[in-house]
């Protein structure tokens, strides 16, 4: 161990959470020198970012650092986006094959955090995907995992719980605060959980329409009947999709529907034409223009209670 | 001093021929015994300053010498490799920090390995020209390797079977040097580094080709789900911005092969709780501490050392006694040239410094021809026991 | 300088060889030559002259100094100093230059400095007995009388009082032996100093201030029986 270099010393110690050892070094992490020792912490999405500034206050400095239009869960940063994460003190990623970039960047292993490592064995795997075969390995199908998960509250406590450890391991002598901080967000997501499950429970078996099939983990938590279609907020179905969703309507009688973002306007008429009522229930994996992850989960929260009012 | 010193030097001169026979082979007795002797201490040194460097080693269980040599030097057998879920294993334990190495294939003729940035922080490598790792299909040279290969960043390596005879699976992956290492006197001076996902894609795990769903030509049968793809499927060569989303890995990540986990414990404590867990009697796999293995692999190197130098000290004696030999018979013949020394008004003594000065110019020409030898062959031995002993 | 020997004897006993000296003196800046047949003690009287043998009994006197008492060391250091000595086989060393062979006696012992003078000397001897255009070569580049007036050199480089030669043309063809005993005698006149030179060759004696028949310096070995 006497030939181990105090950075190295550092960097092992940090990676098993026994900060408070390498700090009898004054040797301050790259990282934390241009943060002014606040920990630098990248994600990649919203939600945990708003995690990781909850439970970390002034302990950290959270970048979700996607600027371009689009979903996080299928970015592709560039070469100096990725130096950043490469250069963070913590990288917290969603997991459950979220942004897949992640897997083709290279990180140290130890500064990366999987965020859904602790419901891994719950995760819901897509059945629907093409399953191919080349070459002498055999079949392989791309099949995806839902990969929403913090849209279960009681997934997205255990998520912060995670973050609440690796920031903790990072940061032993703010325990206190972080603790605060994590009691805080487990409140609130408690609260946020009771008001959609007293929502639903106002009339459990009503069959309800997703335009998107994001809300798996939702769903599972608050035994929705949802069924999903693959429509986008910006486009005008086809006629042949029209078809095919007053079809399934027949079979599966929903009164409303739920959208990533608001549907255009003549889309939205002729679903109420159907008696159809669409509600936004926005994923919120980008920070929205006004508010927080936790307004809008609560703006969420009153869109389903609007679609289960008895 | 200086009379002496002149006539000696006057006496060799003339008798050049049997000077330097005589300095020959004396720079000879000094130089074979001392450069083995340099050679096997330095790359002693240098292999236990680097085993000492690694902490623990986590592999396959078999020899641990194979394991250590290949883990740390990049050289010789490759042990049984072992799931990536070994590498979660050690770092999920708390005791260490667990470093991935995929030590198989080679890229440029020199050792391609698969690790992640951690190791690059925990031996110390800055990059010095380019930058780092960012991408699969990236990788970055060791300091002695881009000279080698005479390669820097932005260029292009494309990596090798094992063996010439792997044709089967692996298929040559042209990989993009990002940068450069700062040389750091070691191994890592002589290989060729990537991500550990990128060595899996090397090795076949992981692969990119066209999308088989919509292909119009590469289907071979449709079943199902099921499309099976036929030879016309190209599977990519090199990954670029353009195909880097279609690259894939088939199977659980847990079971993917590491050859080995470099395990770094904070401290002995650590190190002592993480040996305890690979004690159990039906433990797969092994751990073990570099240095001590090093040690053992280098006691049978200096055994056979001792044997060798012990027959070089025979023959240098019996080198020795001949040049003594020699050199009382030439006192023998140069009888009357001492005497009429002497008789001029020499005392013994001074014509001992006389002949000691004669001793000592052949021995300081020995000493210095050894010495050049050992300098410029030093370099060219750099390592060759390393070779002799792994390769 | 002045040779005196009295009540000198010295022995061989294992040769049963016996030399029995009663006394004789060499003045000071004499020439002189002891001859003799082989065998008959010339080189060993010569030897005990030198200091190189010391007497079993009786004494060497050089300048009125018993020498046979002094210490090896100071004996070897009156040599040096004072007193030249040539060779029969000129025992020069091949390894050295001319220069060089005659500076020798410079660097055998500490008394003597090699300094500028010295060597000016040497080419000042070198000059005059016909050497100094082969200065720089090497004794195997010179004939027998060359060799031999290179020794000569060599005993005169450090102007001795006294210079000793035994048979310093025993090795030379006539016409040699006629030019190096010349030079010899010469270049000793020339310095003042004294010559004893060991010959059997009786034909150029006349060169001497004195010439010596060693048998008659020698008490006969019957006598000295008696005595002894």
């Amino acid at each position: 161990m006497t030939t181990m270099t105090t950075l190295a010393r550092t960097l092992v110690l940090v990676s098993l959470g026994l900060a408070p050892l390498a700090g009898c070094h004054d040797e301050p992490h790259a990282a934390e020198g241009r943060a002014g020792g606040r920990l630098v912490v990248y994600t990649d999405q919203y939600p945990l970012e708003y995690i990781a500034e909850r439970i970390g206050g002034d302990h950290v400095e959270v970048h979700f650092p996607m600027t371009e239009d689009g979903d996080p869960a299928f970015w592709n940063p560039g070469d100096d986006v990725v130096r950043r994460y490469q250069e963070a003190d913590l990288v917290l990623r969603n997991g459950a094959g979220y942004a897949a970039w992640i897997d083709k960047v290279t990180l140290a292993p130890s500064k990366v955090v999987d965020c859904s490592k602790g419901f891994a064995a719950d995760l819901i795997v897509i059945k629907n995907a093409v399953t191919h075969q080349h070459g002498p390995e055999g079949k392989h199908s791309h099949s995806g995992t839902a990969f929403t998960t913090w849209l279960d509250p009681s997934q997205a406590i255990t998520m912060a719980e995670a973050v609440h450890a690796a920031i903790l391991a990072r940061r032993p002598e703010a325990r206190a605060d972080l603790d605060r901080g994590l009691e805080g967000l487990r409140r609130d997501l408690a609260g946020l959980e009771a008001r959609l499950v007293a929502a639903v429970q106002q009339a459990p078996d009503r069959p309800l329409l997703a335009s998107h099939p994001v809300y798996q983990y939702l769903a599972r938590r608050l035994g929705l009947h949802l069924e999903s279609v693959h429509w986008e907020p910006g486009e005008v179905p086809s006629e042949e999709e029209w078809s095919r969703f007053e079809a399934l309507l027949g079979r599966h009688p929903a009164k409303g529907m739920l959208w990533e973002d608001t549907p255009l306007p003549v889309v939205a008429e002729r679903l109420r034409g159907l008696g159809v009522t669409p509600e936004v229930y926005d994923p919120c994996a980008r920070k929205p223009a006004t508010g927080d992850f936790m307004t809008r989960m609560q703006a969420d929260a009153a869109a389903l209670e609007r679609l289960y009012r008895p | 001093m200086k009379d002496a010193l002149h006539l000696a030097l006057r006496y060799l001169a003339h008798y050049r021929g049997r000077s330097l026979v005589l300095v020959l082979s004396l720079a000879l007795l000094l130089f074979v015994p001392i450069g083995l002797r340099l050679l096997i201490s330095r790359s002693a040194e240098a292999l236990s300053a680097r085993a000492a460097a690694s902490p623990l080693l986590v592999g396959a269980k078999g020899s641990s010498v194979d394991l250590v040599l290949r883990a740390l030097y990049f050289e010789g057998r490759a042990p049984e490799p072992i799931p990536w879920s070994e590498v979660e294993r050690v770092q999920d334990s708390g005791h260490a920090l667990a470093i991935p190495l995929h030590v198989r294939f080679r890229a440029g003729r020199l050792p391609l390995v698969g690790t992640t940035l951690d190791y690059f922080g925990f031996r110390g490598l800055e990059v010095a020209r380019g930058g780092q790792l960012i991408r699969l299909g990236d990788c970055v040279l060791g300091a002695r390797a881009a000279d080698r290969l005479g390669l820097g960043p932005g260029d292009a390596v494309v990596t090798s079977p094992e063996t010439v005879f792997d044709v089967a699976g692996v298929y040559p992956l042209e990989l993009r040097v990002r940068g450069v290492l700062a040389p750091s006197g070691g191994p890592d001076d002589e290989a060729v580094f990537c991500a550990i996902e990128t060595a899996w894609v090397v090795e076949g795990i992981g692969h990119g080709h066209e999308d088989l769903a919509t292909s119009p030509t590469g289907v071979l049968k449709r079943e199902g789900d099921t499309i099976t793809g036929n030879a016309s499927v190209q599977e990519f060569r090199r990954i670029t911005p353009d195909n880097i989303d279609s690259f894939h890995f088939h199977g659980d990540r847990a079971g993917f092969p590491v050859t080995a986990v470099l395990a770094v414990p904070p401290d002995a404590r650590a190190s002592a709780l993480l040996q305890g867990r690979y004690q159990g009697p039906d433990e797969a796999r092994q751990i073990v501490v570099p240095a001590k293995v090093l040690d053992e692999l280098l006691s049978t190197v200096f055994t056979v050392e001792g044997f060798v130098t012990l027959a070089l000290g025979l023959v240098g004696l019996a080198t020795l006694l001949t040049a003594a030999l020699v050199f009382v018979l030439s006192l023998r013949l140069r009888a009357r040239e001492l005497a009429t020394m002497r008789d001029i008004g020499a005392s013994p003594a001074r014509i001992r410094m006389l002949l000691l000065c004669e001793v000592g110019y052949l021995v300081l020409g020995a000493a210095t021809i050894a010495a050049l030898l050992l300098a410029l062959t030093g370099g060219l031995l750099d390592g060759l026991l390393r070779r002799t002993l792994f390769g | 300088m002045q040779v005196a020997v009295e009540g000198l004897r010295f022995g061989y006993p294992d040769e049963g060889f016996v030399l029995d000296v009663p006394g004789f003196t060499v003045p000071s800046g004499r020439c002189v030559a002891w001859t003799g047949p082989s065998g008959c003690g010339k080189t060993t009287l010569l030897r005990l002259v030198a200091g190189l043998l010391v007497p079993d009994h009786g004494s060497v006197s050089l300048d009125g100094r018993a020498i046979q008492a002094w210490s090896e060391a100071r004996r070897r250091e009156l040599r040096i100093r004072d007193i030249g000595l040539v060779f029969q086989d000129f025992a020069l060393l091949e390894y050295l230059d001319l220069r060089d062979n005659v500076l020798l006696p410079y660097r055998l012992h500490g008394c003597l400095r090699l300094d500028a003078a010295a060597a000016e000397r040497a080419d000042a001897l070198l000059e005059r007995l016909g050497l100094a255009d082969k200065r720089h070569r090497r004794p195997e580049a010179l004939s027998q009388g060359e060799r031999q007036r290179l020794a000569v050199c060599r005993a005169l480089v450090t102007g001795p009082r006294l210079v000793l030669a035994d048979e310093p043309t025993g090795n030379l063809d006539p016409d040699n032996r006629e030019k190096v005993l010349g030079l010899l005698v010469e270049e000793v006149r020339r310095h003042g100093a004294t010559l004893v030179v060991v010959t059997h060759d009786q034909t150029r004696v006349d060169r001497f201030d004195e010439v010596r028949d060693v048998e008659s310096l020698r008490r006969r070995p019957e006598a000295a029986g008696r005595t002894g």
